[in-house]
């Protein structure tokens, strides 16, 4: 009797062992996501841009995006509407639901184009010379709105704010980049001659950027340096007619977030008349744009917020925004605001929710709003009523809504959850009916073996709660002990969960890899209120680290199959100032991997554009007296010596949200100091590598960590990602 | 009854401020033909084809109109044409040719919406296809791989290339069509690095599979309606004296193999297979093979069973061909002096009938797969190509497009068809076109077009275009006679026939007999006259310059100046003997009597000559024979070279240019005006 027991109970999992696969690294090239979802006017179709990724002539790999077409009404596949290697996105459906809008990216600038939905194919409607982007219909359907970014060089007249070029007055020298190439020819200019040549001659030069001139505050862009700045206006462009488009906003301003009043007489949209360089100025206030008269004036400034991206209610009665404190900018959490359509005082509507809010849309009605919200490791979808009210949550648990619209009672929503990294799902308010749209995923996934999270809270000293979560190894056995992988977030103010798309094919790929896993939000994460992301105020180090090793330490006495003796570390980041933060002062790991990371905050504020942090976050800049120690005894880099650990560090190349020195620093240090040490840089990548770099790199990155590790832990048995 | 006809047609162009359009817009007249009826008949795609001056070509695109709607633009091919439309036999896909920046391949999108992929990778342009009746495959021709050897040649010894032996052979292959493939690239295989070492979800390409092997080329092919072989026409090679030996076989899809159907000496054309798979269609010269340029050919119909011929429509005096045998009957467009109506073609009696005579000229036409619906294009005398509609069963024309309404507010060319006796009694036809704004009372001076071929044809039309600025001339003050001369298509065997040993020394009768007449009614101010034409055309002024002195300017547009030369530098040498009946060796005498340089002596015309730089059906030798003879004997004379050009000027600037040189020559000559070259940009 026993032992027929025990062949029933084998025999599912010997048949699991057999179709179900472990996920594998190029499995990441199967994972497709979507974005900019949008519902037709008339409720009985959606367009969503399919981003898929792609690989030719061996090793080339890059991304395709395309527009698909969705059935709401019936269960047709999802059609592919546009095709080829060009990048297509923020598709707009027209108020006849006959076109669609959409952004291209074929050639040097980004255009507007028009695609028929009664066949055929698209065509380009601008041809603006630094690009468009964001197109937005009229509600009678003849205009359609969008924006570009003009640079400095290509404004006429004086900024509202100070000159910022030492003992230089603005437009003293020829605007060489501003010039057609006769015109070009016709300036004097020379390196001997007077000096107003010789400024000339070196005015010359910089327009080539040859070399290039840097005079504001940000001078890091993602992978350049930016040394122009640019500013967004709205343009119009009548449909159907050969005319350019007309520019509705000028001058040395920035208009974004913009929308068409029902009347299509005004524009509303978020700007800053600036008094200081907009890099000093990082707050928007409401404004209005009279479309016929091209005059903007501000509609709304609310004390204490900044503000952005507001829409009219359906009625026209009312507008939504964002409001996001400007005070205490280290835990701001984003707030939902609404004011009447006519101006007057706004309110404020989830002030007592405590998270940041996202994605905001009206229902029809114009009684409801429905939002998405980071919560607890999920992003769930939630609606509160337009007056202020109770908040209801509709969708997410143990998952996160990415992108969703809305229209009439139908929510469409793409989705992530452990059993499929993304899916999209139509959902009716009504019926509380839902079902998936497609099966982008599912596809290939069905044959998968995944591992779930198992979800944790410790109760820290201080009475703070600390979530983590643990993932088994695939193919774990009672009775055998893993190498466990310590997988850290960055931001700090970043969160994780089941919910949280970014990491799901590492943390399976490395599950499949025969680690067990344990990731956490330590204080300072996001998505547990204002008080726990302020909790690492002047403390990115000990704090947090000691929610992560308690955290850890939980784990292992939870969970007896987590071998204790083969601990390894991983984060990018504020995660990989963590790394180096914990191998510097803890020796129990025997390998870490820190990627990306901030290892000085001193030189941070140099070399990253995400310097703001820094006197953010420890309440200050490195030449006052009592923040100088801090910095210095906060840096990972100060404990240098102190790292025993082997230790495989990773930067890209073109990282200037934290700059390569610091890996440089670090690396070379320990080099000196002939510790076990490996460096890797990624030629062409930025700091967003592991989540939208080149996908042959991200491979790369992920399994030359896992490597890594190798070296360092012995398996109890061949990990299922390595079996024929 | 007429004369109010006139009136109410007239007036509501009479609403608008007409204007004389300037060169440029009459070369970016947009252009529409090609239509394409869907197998249940409700949708139309056409070609239309607009001027792009930014890339200086022409764009051809495809568009769509569905239920007699307004058309809509489908396809937007950057740099390069979209054509060749082909609805899927369900009706659900639309196929076409297109060079997206790999090769001309065949895309195909829904026909609900959404953009085109290509669904073809072949190494060599796709240059056509067919779908199969069943929807799951394409039948396409393309080149063979180009030979390794001659790289290699070339790569040791440079270039060169012995006449007439060196070319590349066309076949026929098919493929899988998946209507939802996707780019393999979306989805790779890691059949090699996959850590699971197991070969899933791969997915490919379809492959192609040759249906043709051997030392021919195939010029032309028809799936049978029951989808089990291919019909296809083949000659030795592709060289264009080849075709006097093009041949008709069929092959077989499941085992690839081929049969000669038709193998006559002479050219053998494919036309069509009957709707039961049982009869192929197909015209001959029925085995001539020294008249052919001239002469009708002959329609049969081939019996597949036992390959019996029977001879059809030998009721039917014009060269015959484009036929569509449907199940409402065999229809094909033919000219009938300066009209071209639709004619239906009993398949039982082998007799032909008028089947739709309005609009006035009719040239390509598709018919749905029940045989009740058809679109075709064409025209009045007074309108630009449209694209019409109608059923077969009850014929009332519906045009879709409104490609007219380009020129509602220009001053139009008015046409009218007249004919005279030439010197031998011979009638000949030709259209006169009249300003606007005609004043009867008035004498104008006489520009007269010459039509190429020979056998071409000229027809009334409000806005005729080429290289010269007729409409602008027409309003400039001045008649247009544009002649029919013997020779030319649309008026029996026997016409075309009347300049055989007799070429330019008839032509000019025909021309000078035409200029008489216009004199004789009054109408015209003898002491102003040019001449202008290109090819046969620029041959026939080029005739005029040294044999008469009744013009005042004259423009050879890529002529021939002396046979000799003519014959043994074209690529086309069969022509010469056909017309001529003889070689330069065999009867000089005739080729003198032809030739402009014959009688260079007595040439007075001052003579702008006009050619392509590589032409290779007139070699460009002949322009500098006129060029020297002219300059030798003192006669102005000028000789524009349009650089990369062949036997004609395809592309939209060159045109413009070539426009702008007989604007100045004959405005010069005929109306003693100076006029310069306007240079920068508008």
């Amino acid at each position: 009797m026993k032992k027929i027991l025990f062949i029933l109970l084998l025999l599912p999992g010997l048949l699991g062992a057999q179709t179900k696969r472990p996920i594998v690294a190029s499995d990441l090239m199967k994972i497709i996501t979507t974005a900019g979802t949008q519902i037709s006017p008339d409720g009985s179709k959606a367009v969503t841009v399919v981003v898929r990724k792609a690989v030719k002539n061996d090793n080339e790999y890059y991304y395709t995006r395309h527009l698909y077409l969705l059935d709401l009404m019936g269960t047709a596949a999802p059609v592919q509407l546009t095709f080829g290697d060009k990048n297509d996105g923020q598709p707009a459906w027209s108020p006849d639901g006959k076109h669609i809008a959409f952004v291209r990216a074929d050639g040097e600038k980004s255009q507007i184009w028009l695609l028929p939905m009664n066949g055929g194919e698209a065509h380009a409607i601008t041809k603006e010379e630094y690009g468009a982007r964001g197109p937005v219909w009229s509600p009678d359907g003849k205009r359609i709105l969008f924006s570009a970014s003009i640079p400095f060089y290509a404004i006429s007249g004086k900024t509202p704010w100070t000159y910022e070029r030492p003992g230089r007055t603005q437009g003293d020298e020829p605007n060489f980049k501003n010039m057609k190439a006769d015109e070009k020819k016709k300036m004097t200019t020379s390196p001997d001659g007077s000096l107003e040549e010789v400024r000339a001659w070196l005015a010359k030069n910089m327009s080539e950027s040859n070399p290039r001139v840097l005079l504001r505050q940000n001078l890091q862009g993602e992978l350049n340096l930016q040394p122009d700045e640019e500013f967004s206006h709205l343009f119009i462009k009548t449909v159907g007619s050969d005319e350019k488009a007309v520019q509705i906003t000028s001058g040395f301003q920035n208009f974004n977030g913009a929308e068409w009043s029902a009347d299509g007489k005004t524009i509303l949209c978020q700007s800053r008349a600036y008094k200081l360089h907009p890099d000093r100025e990082r707050d928007n206030d409401l404004w209005t744009i009279d479309v016929d008269s091209k005059t903007a004036k501000e509609f709304l400034t609310m004390p204490g917020y900044s503000v952005n991206n507001p829409g009219y209610s359906p009625d026209g009665t009312q507008i939504l925004f964002y409001a996001v404190p400007n005070q205490n900018r280290h835990a701001t959490q984003v707030q939902l605001a609404v004011v009447s359509a006519t101006g007057g005082k706004p309110t404020v509507l989830t002030a007592t929710f405590d998270r940041d809010v996202s994605n905001a849309i009206w229902s029809a009605d114009s009684k409801s709003i429905y939002f998405a919200a980071q919560t607890d490791g999920d992003i769930p979808l939630y609606s509160i009523p337009a007056k202020g009210g109770t908040i209801s949550k509709l969708i997410g648990n143990d998952s996160g809504v990415n992108d969703f619209d809305m229209r009439g009672d139908k929510i469409v929503y793409s989705l992530t959850e452990t059993k499929n990294p993304w899916e999209l799902y139509l959902f009716n308010i009504k019926d509380k009916s839902n079902r998936a749209l497609t099966q982008f995923n599912e596809s290939w996934m069905k044959d998968r073996q995944v591992s779930a999270p198992k979800e944790y809270w410790i109760t820290r000293p201080d009475g703070s709660k600390v979530q983590y979560w643990v993932q088994e190894p695939v193919g774990k056995k009672d009775g055998m002990k893993y190498p466990t992988i310590l997988n850290i977030h960055g931001g700090p103010a970043a969160m994780w969960g089941p919910g949280i798309f970014s990491m799901w094919h590492e943390y399976q790929l490395e599950n499949s890899w025969g680690y067990g896993l344990v990731y956490c939000n330590p204080r300072g994460s996001g998505g547990y209120g204002d008080k726990f992301k302020k909790g690492n105020f002047k403390d990115w180090g000990n704090g947090p680290a000691s929610d992560i090793l308690s955290a850890l330490d939980d784990a292992v006495s939870k969970n007896s199959w987590i071998d204790k003796d083969q601990l390894v570390v991983e984060g990018g980041s504020y995660a990989g100032y963590m790394v180096a933060w914990l191998v510097g002062h803890d020796n129990r790991f025997k390998a870490a991997n820190a990627q990306r990371g901030v290892y000085d905050l001193t030189t941070f504020l140099g070399e990253g554009n995400a310097w703001n942090l820094v006197h953010n976050d420890f309440g200050g800049f490195p030449w006052d007296k009592e923040i100088r120690p801090l910095l210095d005894s906060e840096s990972p880099y100060t404990y240098v010596d102190k790292i025993n650990t082997p230790l495989l560090i990773i930067h890209g190349d073109q990282d200037l949200r934290t700059g390569v020195i610091q890996s440089e620093m670090l690396y070379k240090s320990l080099k000196i100091m002939n510790k076990p040490v490996e460096y890797i840089r990624y030629p062409k990548e930025g700091h967003e590598l592991t989540r939208s770099g080149n996908p042959g790199r991200m491979m790369d990155h992920m399994l030359r960590v896992i490597e890594f590790f190798e070296r360092y832990v012995k398996h109890p048995e061949p990990p299922p990602a390595t079996l024929k | 009854m007429k004369k109010i006809l006139l009136v109410i047609i007239m007036l509501p162009s009479m609403a608008f401020a007409q204007t004389v359009p300037t060169f440029e817009q009459v070369l970016s007249l947009r252009g529409a033909g090609s239509p394409v009826v869907s197998p249940d008949g409700k949708l139309v795609l056409y070609n239309v084809t607009t001027t792009d001056w930014n890339d200086n070509r022409y764009d051809t695109e495809l568009w769509i109109s569905r239920d007699g709607g307004k058309p809509s633009q489908l396809t937007n091919t950057a740099k390069g044409n979209s054509s060749n439309a082909a609805f899927s036999p369900d009706g659900q896909w639309i196929a076409f040719l297109a060079d997206r920046g790999s090769k001309t391949q065949i895309h195909v999108m829904r026909t609900e919406g959404g953009e085109a992929r290509a669904v073809t990778k072949e190494e060599e342009p796709i240059s056509a296809f067919e779908w199969h009746p069943s929807g799951n495959s394409f039948i396409f021709l393309k080149p063979e791989k180009e030979d390794k050897v001659r790289k290699e040649v070339e790569k040791r010894y440079g270039a060169f290339e012995t006449d007439d032996k060196e070319f590349t052979q066309s076949h026929l292959w098919q493929i899988d069509f998946v209507g939802d493939q996707l780019d393999p690239s979306e989805l790779p295989c890691y059949e090699s690095v996959d850590s699971l070492r197991i070969k899933t979800g791969c997915i490919m390409w379809p492959k192609a599979k040759k249906l043709t092997n051997g030392k021919f080329t195939v010029t032309g092919f028809i799936t049978s309606p029951d989808g089990t072989k291919v019909a296809y026409s083949h000659q030795p090679d592709p060289l264009i004296n080849s075709s006097v030996h093009a041949d008709i076989s069929i092959v077989e899809l499941t085992t690839a193999k081929s049969t000669v159907l038709v193998d006559q000496p002479g050219p053998d054309g494919l036309e069509d297979w009957s709707p039961d798979s049982k009869e192929l269609l197909y015209t001959s010269s029925a085995g001539d093979t020294s008249s052919y340029y001239y002469l009708n050919n002959k329609l049969f119909s081939l019996r597949i069973a036992d390959k019996s011929s029977r001879r059809l429509a030998a009721d039917f005096d014009e060269n015959i061909g484009g036929l569509k045998w449907t199940l409402s009957g065999i229809y094909f467009a033919a000219w009938n002096k300066t009209r071209r109506p639709l004619m239906k073609l009993d398949a039982a009696t082998g007799k032909t009938s008028v089947f739709l005579q309005t609009p006035e000229q009719i040239f390509g036409f598709s018919v749905s797969k029940s045989g009740d619906q058809m679109a075709f294009a064409g025209r009045n005398g007074d309108q630009l190509n449209e694209i019409f509609v109608t059923t077969t069963t009850n014929p009332k024309p519906q045009p879709i497009t409104r490609m007219t309404e380009q020129t509602t507010n220009w001053k139009v060319a008015q046409s009218e068809v007249i004919s005279w006796k030439s010197k031998d009694g011979a009638v000949i036809e030709g259209v006169l076109h009249k300003p606007a704004n005609y004043d009867p009372k008035k004498k104008y001076p006489l520009l007269v077009v010459i039509h190429g071929g020979p056998t071409g044809i000229d027809t009334p039309t409000p806005v005729p275009v080429y290289v010269y600025p007729i409409v602008q001339w027409l309003n400039k003050g001045c008649l247009v006679l544009r002649p029919n001369y013997r020779g030319s298509a649309g008026y029996g065997e026997k016409f075309r026939s009347l300049n055989v040993k007799n070429l330019g020394v008839g032509d000019a009768w025909d021309v000078l007999s035409g200029v008489d007449y216009l004199d004789k009614q009054g109408l015209i101010d003898k002491s102003k006259m040019g001449c202008m034409g290109w090819s046969q055309g620029g041959y026939i002024s080029a005739f005029l310059t040294t044999t008469s002195d009744a013009f005042k300017a004259i423009s050879v547009g890529a002529g021939i100046s002396d046979w000799m030369t003519y014959y043994v530098s074209t690529d086309i040498h069969p022509f010469t003997r056909q017309y001529l009946k003889s070689t330069p060796w065999s009867d000089e005498g005739m080729y003198k009597k032809s030739s402009p340089m014959t009688y260079i002596n007595q040439a007075k015309t001052p003579t702008l000559i006009q050619h392509g730089e590589f032409d290779r059906r007139v070699p460009i030798s002949n322009a500098y024979q006129l060029l020297q003879g002219l300059r030798d004997k003192g006669v102005k004379a000028e000789l524009v070279v349009y650089k990369g050009f062949g036997h004609g000027i395809t592309k939209p600037k060159e045109r413009l240019a070539a426009t702008w040189h007989n604007w100045q020559w004959f405005n010069k000559y005929v109306w003693g005006e100076q006029v310069e070259l306007p240079v920068g940009t508008k």
